[in-house]
């Protein structure tokens, strides 16, 4: 692997090696808590914690790993901060613990985390192997938000934009004009659509996805297009 | 004070049955094992092997992860403490164990059978439907045998939304339909599919 | 990728090291969150204490346990003016909570969804439709079925079913509140 910065790193995680449209990794979690920008941020969350914890110490571990038994070491490690989110969601956001429901446990088998820990933690020293973890854990984010925001407009004609906050010493989600400084920002910003209820139960996440994804590869086609006429073929 | 639940089903067993084939699938509605739909549907010999295996293994796991959980790990059980957070590595755990197991017997005593089904085997450990049945058996509260039979109705929704998936796949790579062609097509397809059963289902009331 | 070729007993020793590990990070984050979860639990108070802040009964001051399961009694200082009572019931998706008050003739005075699972933007306007709760109260419990099914409540267009489980569970939970008392 080609030396990085540590910025660079992070970057590759966003786009080329986004897990969720470019890898279609980790799809569960990204259609099943997708129905609000709320839910969808409470479990981009957790993601990062998780992500993070398991790059960092497989990455430290990675001399001391044997080979042999790598996978179910692997698997522990993640189960523990899988286990330590999910029980602190428990005590300390029970709304967000119980909107995410089995979804906080099921990281343990997501694709994405034991795929990093595989490809990249165990080759490459920490730094790197954080910055592969916070590239990462924003691309997942990020598709994870862009599919919440749109199923909640189209579903519900608004959006309410929350924030992690604390407020009177009560930690939770709250709407973003309540925290100081975001005053100005309307909640729910209403959007002058017929609400279509469909996108914001199962199948509208499917559509979601699909209409995304095929948005997307019409406008890498395009690129590639673009790019074989440059080099002079005739298409 | 929490309760152990009985080991003879006490439910009415056609709703668990309807809800894990149809209402709650676990591939169109619930969201689960979507990399191994997004992966092996590209032939219908792959996704046939993958539905018996997952099929086999969610059952196993219900009758393996019930009695520990409820007989180990939550608070009325022998022990008498609260050790249900553990329940999610316990139960990866299992599974992992149970599949290497199996894989390890078939593929010993039955080649054939090693090669239909066995190949699928290490797919299945970290697949989340697995994982996500035990952890509704426990959610939901269930008997032993309503558990038993939630897993395998799973296992059985899991099955066909596999295989009718695989099925159009194949088709449409016989078409020119470029921009349709693998998951995306896919996708579309389970957003009709989906839409028929969540519609249905919203009229009646089982 | 670890190029040391490790005895199998230093496999092992690595393994244990590594659980033993994660069980102590797990066991001091479990002690921290239990002491918050107790927090919460005494914050929230008992069935009685929940009963009162919601209003299920109105004008009542206290709940006091009628000595079974589910019922509660309400007083008004010292006189009993009705019953309240927390319970769970099947809805379309999940469980659903539901807090129910009644006056001493088992009339409806007042019904909150306290928890439900429903279909988001569908089932779920039983919690977010004030009005659809509104209607319970004054209701006795030959009238508490859905207008649809010969009753006095009209459910949300849209979402009969879950409306339909909500006015159904209502009027077991109430059944079970008679049988309990008398």
């Amino acid at each position: 692997m080609a030396k990085k910065s540590f910025v660079g790193e992070i970057i590759r995680g966003i786009i080329k090696d986004n897990p969720v449209f470019v890898l279609v990794l980790g799809l569960c979690p990204v259609l099943a808590v997708s129905t609000s920008f709320a839910n969808a941020l409470g479990m981009a969350m957790a993601f990062t914690f998780v992500m993070l914890g398991s790059n960092i110490f497989v990455s430290l571990l990675r001399k001391q790993i044997p080979p042999g038994v790598r996978i179910p070491i692997f698997i522990l490690i993640i189960c523990t901060f899988v286990t330590m989110i999910d029980m602190m969601l428990e005590a300390f956001l029970p709304p967000m613990y119980e909107a995410l429901g089995i979804f906080v446990p099921l990281i343990v088998v997501n694709c994405i985390v034991i795929g990093r820990a595989e490809a990249f933690a165990n080759r490459n020293p920490v730094l790197p192997s954080i910055a592969d973890g916070i590239g990462i854990s924003i691309g997942f984010a990020a598709a994870l938000i862009l599919l919440g925001t749109i199923r909640e407009i189209l579903g519900t004609g608004a959006l309410k934009l929350m924030m992690l906050w604390s407020k009177e010493g009560e930690l939770g989600f709250y709407p973003l004009s309540d925290i100081p400084g975001f005053s100005f920002v309307p909640n729910p910003i209403t959007f002058p659509i017929e609400p279509a209820t469909v996108m914001v139960t199962p199948p509208g996440a499917f559509l979601t996805i699909a209409a995304l994804m095929l948005l997307f590869k019409i406008m890498s086609d395009r690129k590639r297009m673009k790019q074989l006429r440059k080099e002079g073929y005739e298409i | 004070m929490i309760e152990t639940p009985g080991l003879l089903p006490t439910e009415n067993l056609f709703p668990i049955f309807v809800d894990a084939m149809f209402t709650k699938n676990f591939l169109l509605i619930m969201f689960l094992g979507l990399c191994s739909y997004v992966g092996l549907t590209t032939n219908s010999d792959t996704s046939k092997g993958m539905s018996m295996a997952v099929t086999f293994v969610m059952t196993m796991s219900a009758i393996l992860t019930w009695p520990i959980y409820h007989y180990l790990l939550s608070p009325a059980s022998i022990i008498g403490k609260d050790l249900t957070f553990l329940r999610t590595i316990c139960f990866i755990l299992i599974i992992a164990s149970f599949v290497q197991l199996v894989e390890f017997i078939i593929r010993r005593f039955s080649p054939p059978l090693y090669k239909s089904l066995g190949i699928y085997l290490p797919l299945i450990a970290t697949n989340c439907a697995v994982l996500g049945v035990v952890l509704m058996n426990i959610q939901e509260g269930y008997t032993y045998g309503a558990s038993i039979i939630y897993a395998f109705a799973a296992g059985l929704g899991y099955s066909w939304v596999m295989l009718a998936t695989a099925a159009l796949r194949e088709k449409l790579i016989m078409r020119n339909v470029d921009l349709f062609s693998g998951f995306i097509g896919a996708f579309f397809a389970a957003t009709m599919v989906a839409l028929i059963i969540v519609s249905y289902f919203s009229m009646v009331k089982l | 990728m670890a190029e040391t070729k490790d005895s199998t007993v230093m496999i092992l020793l690595k393994l244990t090291l590594i659980a033993a590990v994660a069980a102590v990070v797990l066991t001091a984050t479990y002690g921290v969150t239990q002491e918050q979860l107790a927090k919460l639990a005494e914050a929230a108070g008992g069935p009685d204490k929940q009963l009162l802040d919601m209003g299920v009964v109105p004008g009542a001051t206290k709940f006091k346990s009628a000595g079974g399961e589910l019922c509660y009694e309400a007083y008004d200082g010292g006189d009993l003016i009705g019953y309240g009572a927390m319970a769970e019931v099947q809805g379309m998706q999940d469980i659903l909570t539901l807090a129910v008050g009644v006056d001493t003739d088992f009339v409806v005075t007042g019904v909150v969804v306290v928890s439900q699972k429903e279909t988001p933007g569908i089932g779920d306007k039983i919690q977010k439709d004030e009005g659809f709760v509104a209607q319970f109260a004054g209701v006795g419990l030959d009238g508490l079925k859905l207008s649809d099914d010969g009753g006095e409540i009209d459910g949300i267009s849209g979402a009969t079913i879950s409306s339909r489980y909500v006015t159904d569970g209502a009027a077991e939970i109430i059944g079970k509140m008679q049988q309990e008392v008398s």
